[in-house]
């Protein structure tokens, strides 16, 4: 409905501000050149800005870190993220430049039309880069989703501990008995409330559901000991409820 | 008639009498600004929990609070945050700016308004004194069973969430009910639907999505009280129930739940960047159809919650590609207003500065979320603070800040003074960069295992990261003291004006400011300025004791009826309070005292149709005689009747996918001894045959058909031993219960509404009394 | 009420062949159904939801501003029929 009112007001001019009275955007745009700027020409700076990712790299290396891949299953999604992370990142940094860029040079995209704006944004930009992630992501989780193994570990979670159980009868608690470089079936389930079976390191969580058996296959690719935690809030109890995961080279001869 | 003589007269006739009358006001105005009010008290104690929080989390091994009281803590945070501020402030605002933007003097149903707030407020307070006598719900604000079930939750703490939820939830669908009928029938003479302005289509289709939404999430808080109070084992897994199925209701309703969030403040955005641009919204057919889109593929996202818990490949694969998909209207959306902004010549101002906010925040959070809807990732990230952070940038980026620009926008609007400036600027990036310090990091801190919920832990990593996050929380929080004093100082001392500050086009700047009790000194009809409307040159100018307001065609706009909307009244409020009696005697386990209260509401909503105005035809100015809303074709509580009708058939939908859902999927199954209907079920098939035949007069028939469904419920047995007689006594009672409006609809009701309640009701009697076959032939299927 | 209900035609058939499908594809493997068959039933399902969906996009084809937009959205709906249920081409069905 387009309906004019125009009785006009001296005051109204004041609403309106020229973008530099904002002082705090423009020393934030000049801060982010200097960055930039500098680190082209100092390089004492060039060291300061390069320890961020080495400090980054040694923070990734944890004992419950995603980005610090020790099983097929893991790695693969490690991929991913990185890819996505920097896609994403490209993608922001375009949206971003694209809204200033029209707000601070009015009129800037005046010679682009409304449809190529629409379609091209909206279709044409999204659709494949969406259709492309989605396969690969797809594709990755058929072969990790669903799959079996020959050796079935039981885990099951209770308030607030892990038993397992392995081929032989027997059983531990909070400690995960692996082979080292073989696929490991585990079937997990629950007697009580919903937990969630989870090494970062080895890949994705499976729920474990009461009165359900969910199953998860698992590698580890090297001997070693993987951190372990149930994802799930499951009660005052839920932090205490992490294990280890022990891969060994000689697992069942012991 | 002089524009002063006419303001006086019509004031005297629309407004909300001072004193103790303030608590009948049932004025759009008022109770737009008491849901926002409200909300931001809410807003704050949420804030406060978070800030609680971030205090223990900022250290390792922090010894500020107990597990039970953290969990109490992090459930009412994400439960406030979620029904208590986001849902009721976009209805308040929704509720105040649609009959201005769209021409009307008032909300179609000006009782349910306010009855709506009284449920709101008293269900948010049983929330609030529970948090502060520690008896807080505190399974997560998601409240998966078991955890929450009478076994491992036996305390009140579980009853609180279901039964307060579920009473805040009445205001959600009766403004879901209201605002569909009067986005389409009370709007200004000759605004047809293609004409009305964009923030109306997108309140439009957020409330057909809420008239669906809400039903599943009660119907779950319903069968979960009933596992809770009187053992109906839908959820226990020992017992032939499932968890998997309060997931699966709760989900249907939460996905599409962060999309009604957003879509009041992606309306919002639509409307202000075109004003900033200073051109007309670009792409307004696409936008359109993009807001379709987006409501309903965001029903097709809810197993992305649950993408762990064992559902097979293929399934998830549909719900991935569907939450990927959902980018797609968001982009068109956002590059609409690009396209705007490159039309126009943009205009930088306070509001402008939440917009850059909302596309710095939003897009990220956007990005995570296309992330975090592949399958593998999200097998990684669920769970932890990775996916909380990718929350708080989606909801407060395309929530918060576009409400900030909101609350700039129309806040002259409210008080009739503009911003002060000085203080805008800081507050905005304080709270800018605080939100960013505090979640930019957090994706970090989930990716290295940090799940969420936790109260403590050991990583010195995990330490830097959470302290960076408390850090940023406390300056966020300064953040909004000094934006919430930016606005008292605005309504203080804010420079007065006339009209229309921003050089908007929308008809709600076309009224004085701040507004007048009854909108509009005359309606508008066709193309008018606010001069003219104050000079009596629209419809409906000449003031006749009665609070009148146009009625229209839905498509064209045509003018059709004159509705007249009922005068200030006790009545919602003393409707609210039987129905928070109802709540508390469940809560207390008062169940004798129930149903004494549920007769006193069923008694005062009686009352509600008592003083009803006789069918007429009046004049409605410029020549035109309409008749009143009595005497109409299409009367809009008749349009509302379709739309109860739709928000109950999904409800009803919810159950019987339930029980078909525990048949195919719940361990135990099928149960020892089939539990049957037997005799009496035939009985009420012919009595809702009778009903769906003769809708003019059901009155034996649903009597018939409730007697029937009682003959079975007093003959099932085991109902606490299995859920497959559990299942069937949810769909008799349901069957008997609709029976039974029936029967007080043949009573004493609207005869075109009550036949339209007659015929569902029948429907419903036929399916719930056949479906036990069904059922069993699933299940042993299934077996 | 026509027009309007045109504008949401496509995406109601688009959620009735979602239901559908997750319904069918669950109902199959839980009552153990052999895959192929079960595949050919989902794509059964995919195939009548996207002829279904051409409907509201052929009744939209008339001009006015909610007849494009009807237009656009059930373009969409159909678009997204088969995206969203592409899986049941090539993934395992159970």
């Amino acid at each position: 409905m387009q309906r004019m009112t125009r009785d006009s007001d001296e005051a109204v001019g004041r609403l309106f501000l020229d973008l530099r009275d904002d002082g705090v955007l423009f020393a934030a745009m000049r801060f982010v050149g200097d960055m930039f700027v500098g680190f082209l020409h100092a390089p004492t700076r060039r060291l300061g800005l390069a320890g961020f990712p080495i400090l980054f790299a040694a923070g990734c290396d944890r004992d419950l870190s995603v980005l610090s891949p020790a099983g097929p299953a893991a790695q693969g999604i490690a991929t991913l993220w990185w890819w996505m992370f920097w896609g994403g990142a490209a993608i922001f940094a375009l949206m971003l430049a694209l809204f200033l860029w029209l707000l601070l040079r009015p009129a800037a995209g005046r010679g682009i039309p409304a449809r190529w704006w629409i379609v091209g944004g909206g279709l044409v930009f999204p659709l494949p880069v969406l259709a492309a992630l989605t396969g690969a992501a797809l594709w990755l989780g058929e072969g990790t989703l669903g799959g079996t193994a020959s050796t079935q570990i039981e885990a099951e979670a209770r308030m607030w501990q892990w038993t397992f159980r392995y081929p032989d009868g027997s059983e531990t608690t909070d400690v995960l008995h692996l082979p080292a470089g073989r696929d490991v079936e585990i079937v997990v389930t629950s007697p009580d409330v919903i937990h969630s079976f989870w090494i970062p390191r080895l890949g994705g969580k499976i729920d474990a559901i009461p009165g359900h058996a969910n199953r998860i296959v698992l590698r580890a690719d090297a001997p070693g000991e993987y951190g372990g935690v149930c994802a799930e809030y499951c009660g005052t109890g839920h932090v205490d409820m992490s294990f280890t995961a022990v891969a060994s080279d000689d697992w069942g001869r012991e | 008639m002089t524009p002063i003589r006419r303001h006086k007269e019509l004031d005297r006739i629309w407004r909300t009498a001072p004193g103790w009358g303030r608590l009948a006001a049932v004025n759009h105005t008022v109770i737009g600004k008491r849901f926002m009010l409200t909300a931001l008290v809410f807003f704050a104690i949420g804030g406060l929990l978070a800030m609680l929080i971030r205090i223990q989390l900022a250290s390792r091994q922090s010894e500020f609070m107990e597990p039970g009281t953290y969990a109490q803590v992090f459930t009412m945070h994400g439960t406030i945050m979620m029904f208590l501020f986001a849902i009721p402030f976009f209805e308040g605002l929704a509720m105040y700016l649609l009959p201005k933007m769209l021409g009307a003097r008032d909300m179609a149903f000006p009782r349910l308004s306010a009855y709506g707030y009284w449920c709101y407020l008293l269900g948010g307070s049983i929330l609030i004194v529970a948090l502060l006598m520690g008896a807080a719900p505190d399974a997560g604000w998601f409240m998966y069973a078991p955890l929450s079930s009478a076994t491992y939750s036996p305390g009140i703490n579980a009853d609180v969430w279901l039964l307060g939820i579920t009473f805040v939830e009445i205001s959600a669908l009766s403004a879901a009910v209201e605002m569909l009928v009067s986005i389409l029938m009370l709007r200004a003479g000759g605004m047809s639907l293609d004409r009305m302005p964009i923030f109306g289509w997108y309140m439009l289709v957020v409330a057909g999505m809420m008239l669906v939404g809400f039903p599943p999430l009660i119907l779950g808080s319903l069968l979960l009280e009933a596992e809770r109070a009187f053992g109906l084992p839908f959820f226990d897994p020992t017992r032939g129930g499932d968890p998997l199925l309060w997931q699966h209701l709760f989900w249907l309703f939460g996905h599409p739940e962060v999309y009604i969030i957003f879509l009041p403040a992606a309306g919002v955005l639509s409307t202000i960047i075109p004003v900033f641009s200073r051109h007309r919204l670009v792409g307004y057919r696409a936008i359109v159809a993009a807001i379709v889109a987006m409501g309903f593929l965001s029903f097709g996202l809810w197993v992305h919650h649950m993408y762990a818990t064992g559902i097979p490949h293929l399934s998830l694969s549909f719900f991935s590609i569907a939450s990927a998909l959902v980018a797609v209207p968001t982009a068109v959306q956002i590059f609409s207003w690009l396209a705007t902004m490159a039309a126009g010549r943009p205009r930088f101002s306070i509001p402008m500065l939440h917009v850059f906010g909302f596309m710095f925040v939003f897009v990220c959070g956007g990005l995570s979320g296309v992330m975090l809807a592949m399958v593998p990732f999200d097998l990684q990230a669920h769970d932890t603070h990775f996916v909380v952070a990718h929350l708080h940038y989606v909801l407060v980026g395309g929530f918060v800040f576009p409400m900030m620009a909101a609350a700039y926008y129309w806040l002259p609007h409210m008080t009739g003074r503009q911003p002060v400036q000085q203080l805008s600027h800081a507050a905005f990036w304080t709270i800018f960069v605080g939100f960013n310090l505090t979640f930019l990091g957090m994706h970090l801190t989930g990716l290295l295992g940090m799940t969420r919920r936790v109260h403590s832990y050991d990583d010195p990593w995990w330490e830097v990261l959470n302290f960076i996050s408390s850090m940023g929380g406390f300056v966020t929080t300064i953040g909004f003291a000094l934006l919430a004093l930016d606005l008292v100082l605005l309504m203080l001392f804010g420079r007065p004006f006339r009209r229309d500050p921003w050089r908007a086009g929308t008809l709600e700047w076309a009224m004085p400011t701040p507004p007048p009790s009854y909108n509009f000194a005359s309606v508008p009809m066709g193309d008018i300025d606010g001069p003219s409307l104050a000079a009596g040159k629209g419809l409906l100018a000449t003031p006749r004791g009665e609070m009148e307001t146009l009625g229209v065609d839905p498509l064209s706009g045509r003018p059709e009826q004159i509705v007249i909307l009922p005068k200030p009244t006790f009545l919602p409020l003393l409707t609210a309070l039987a129905t928070g009696g109802v709540f508390l005697s469940l809560l207390f386990k008062a169940y004798l005292l129930a149903p004494v209260f549920a007769v006193a509401v069923v008694a005062l909503f009686l009352r509600w149709t008592a003083a009803m105005p006789a069918p007429a035809v009046l004049d409605a100015g410029q020549g035109l005689m309409l008749p009143n809303h009595r005497a109409a074709r299409m009367p809009p509580s008749l349009l509302a009747m379709r739309f109860i009708i739709a928000a109950d058939a999904t409800a009803f939908a919810s159950l019987v996918f339930g029980a078909g859902f525990l048949a195919i999927s719940a361990p135990g199954w099928p149960p020892a001894e089939w539990p049957g209907f037997g005799w009496p079920a035939w009985v009420a098939v012919v009595g809702g045959l009778v009903a769906l035949a003769l809708p003019g007069r059901a009155l034996v028939p649903q009597l018939v058909t409730v007697a029937a469904f009682t003959a079975i419920l007093w003959r099932m047995e085991g109902v606490q031993d299995h859920a497959a007689p559990a299942a069937l006594a949810a769909l008799a009672t349901w069957g008997a219960v609709h029976a039974a409006i029936g029967v007080l609809l043949a009573g004493w009701g609207d005869r075109r509404i009550s036949a339209q309640w007659q015929r569902y009701a029948a429907l419903v009697t036929v399916v719930a009394a056949t479906f036990p076959a069904l059922l069993r032939l699933l299940a042993e299927g299934a077996a | 009420m026509r027009r309007l209900v045109l504008l949401i035609a496509g995406f109601v058939i688009w959620s009735a062949a979602f239901l559908a499908v997750y319904a069918v594809q669950a109902t199959g493997c839980a009552i153990g159904m052999e895959a192929g068959l079960l595949r050919g039933l989902l794509i059964l399902c995919v195939a009548v939801g996207l002829v279904a969906g051409a409907i509201p996009l052929w009744l939209a084809r008339r001009g006015g501003v909610l007849g494009q937009s009807a237009a656009i959205a059930a373009a969409a709906a159909m678009a997204s029929t088969l995206l969203t249920l592409s899986g049941v081409f090539w993934l395992g069905p159970c």
